[in-house]
């Protein structure tokens, strides 16, 4: 199972019914889609149910998957459409979603000092991220963090990789300005 | 044309940002076990009866043909406030299991098990740890009431594991209204138990078990946790006529199994849907197949809690 390629567990899920493989497709893609979505809602409870839901949403909709075309290009398709519903959901709501204190950032070899910093330096890092429109942030998310080429974006975005570069560059520019004096 | 040439600082920044704040394998491994939960769930909700990478074999005859809503409207649509309300209730459960453990051990002690109440002679006899006897019954009772005190209305249910007890917390106030039944309000006692054996010429061994008190039609919700992997969803309904209406979802990890697996490839044993309608203090069985291989059988019982004791 754990060599079996993901297109042939969908079959076996499709086909069978087969669980297992569900189970191993969850267990290769949930920490990217998981810190995926993370990267853009910026809040982990949040960020957990969205998840879910991403889950649900391809598992429900695998028969609608085209084994021609690549499992994790529409899983994080999926992943990003949920999310952007979502993130329209949560701008309507009058309810501050971002109030989530976020865990502090220590390492074991960093004076308290450097701590205070560093946890200072990754909240400014998180406001300039959040700043970004949902679609700006989409790009910067899938190339800068997730490591996805600019085509590969494109398709998961379902835009023209001369879009997807243009939202890097453009989102880029903006945090660069935000966060200029830690880039100096 | 713009060029996409990495920036070097700003990304190395941007992917310090998302280190720092990647969650951890642990976590990763419950939402997984959530996912599943909610998966089987949506599957239950949709109809289909039952079992994922397992295989059912010998089905109990006492599966209801009776029609009942599958679960509550509150299953899909817990608030935030609830579930936060619930690890809160965890927190203060485990601080106070010390102290409720001694009142629910110390009154177990030395009890008489009930005679097994098997309708059916040809049945075979189940152990009396799939039972819940007048004696057990009556520690419940108390337990839930000191638990009452504490929490008031809030309190919704409270489960015990052989590692931990937690509670469910609701800010919801309770709905006034007829009640449907005599049943209706009181609480009820509910125990799932989980066997297991290499194969037919081997004895049934308790893997896992829960004690649950709650509310009739109230959702209890138990994730997996640090040493039980093991989640379960459960929802009982007291029916007019006395019986009871028991949906369960059960994600069973076998944490005592020699696995070799990091915590975030933990495999799940088996999950599982069941709905019945069983009678007071009478068991229902179902047998599976793991996906390690082994046989289980999941034993669930329930009875009316203040009725038996009052």
């Amino acid at each position: 199972m754990v060599n079996t390629p993901d297109k042939q567990l969908i079959e076996l899920f499709r086909d069978s019914g087969r669980q297992d493989a569900i189970d191993e497709l969850m267990r290769r893609h949930l920490h990217r889609v998981r810190s995926t979505v993370f990267q853009m809602v910026q809040n982990h409870s949040e960020a957990d149910d969205v998840t879910q839901e991403v889950f649900l949403r391809a598992i429900r909709g695998v028969e609608t998957f085209d084994c021609q075309a690549e499992f994790s290009t529409w899983l994080y398709r999926v992943t990003m459409n949920t999310t952007y519903s979502y993130l329209k959901r949560r701008s309507r709501s009058p309810v501050d979603f971002r109030s989530e204190l976020q865990e502090p950032i220590t390492s074991a070899d960093s004076s308290p000092d450097r701590a205070v910093l560093q946890a200072e330096l990754s909240t400014e890092v998180e406001a300039a991220v959040a700043s970004l429109s949902p679609t700006l942030r989409g790009a910067v998310v899938l190339v800068c963090l997730q490591g996805f080429s600019p085509a590969e974006a494109a398709d998961v975005e379902g835009c023209s990789a001369a879009t997807i570069h243009w939202r890097v560059h453009e989102g880029r520019q903006k945090l660069k300005r935000l966060l200029k004096e830690h880039l100096s | 044309m713009n060029q996409n040439i990495p920036s070097g600082p700003l990304d190395n920044m941007l992917q310090q940002w998302a280190d720092e704040r990647a969650t951890n394998s642990e976590h990763l491994d419950n939402l997984q076990h959530r996912i599943v939960m909610a998966l089987v769930a949506d599957k239950a909700a949709a109809g289909s009866a039952m079992t994922e990478s397992i295989e059912v074999a010998n089905r109990p005859t006492n599966r209801s043909s009776v029609s009942q809503p599958m679960f509550p409207a509150t299953f899909h649509s817990q608030s935030a406030n609830t579930k936060r309300a619930s690890v809160a209730g965890f927190l203060v459960g485990v601080t106070l299991s010390a102290l409720f453990a001694f009142v629910w051990f110390a009154q177990s002690a030395g009890v008489e098990e009930s005679p097994p109440l098997l309708a059916d002679g040809a049945r075979p006899v189940l152990p009396d740890y799939a039972l819940l006897n007048d004696e057990q019954l009556r520690s419940r009772s108390v337990l839930h009431s000191e638990m009452k005190e504490l929490f008031g209305d809030q309190l919704t249910w409270l489960a015990e594991t052989h590692k931990r007890i937690e509670v469910g917390l609701s800010d919801r106030r309770v709905a006034s209204g007829t009640p449907a039944s005599g049943y209706a309000g009181v609480p009820l006692a509910m125990r799932v138990v989980v066997e297991k054996r290499a194969s037919a010429n081997h004895d049934w061994e308790p893997a896992w078990t829960v004690d649950v008190v709650s509310k009739s039609e109230e959702l209890v919700e138990l994730a997996p946790a640090i040493g039980d992997g093991t989640s379960m969803r459960l929802w009982a309904y007291a029916m007019p006529d006395g019986m009871f209406a028991v949906d369960s979802e059960l994600a069973f990890s076998d944490d005592d199994a020699d696995r070799t697996e990091t915590p975030s490839t933990r495999a799940i044993t088996f999950h599982a849907a069941f709905s019945n309608i069983q009678q007071d203090r009478l068991p229902t069985e179902e047998l599976l197949t793991g996906s390690d291989g082994i046989e289980y059988r999941v034993l669930q019982t329930v009875a009316a809690l203040n009725k038996k004791v009052g």
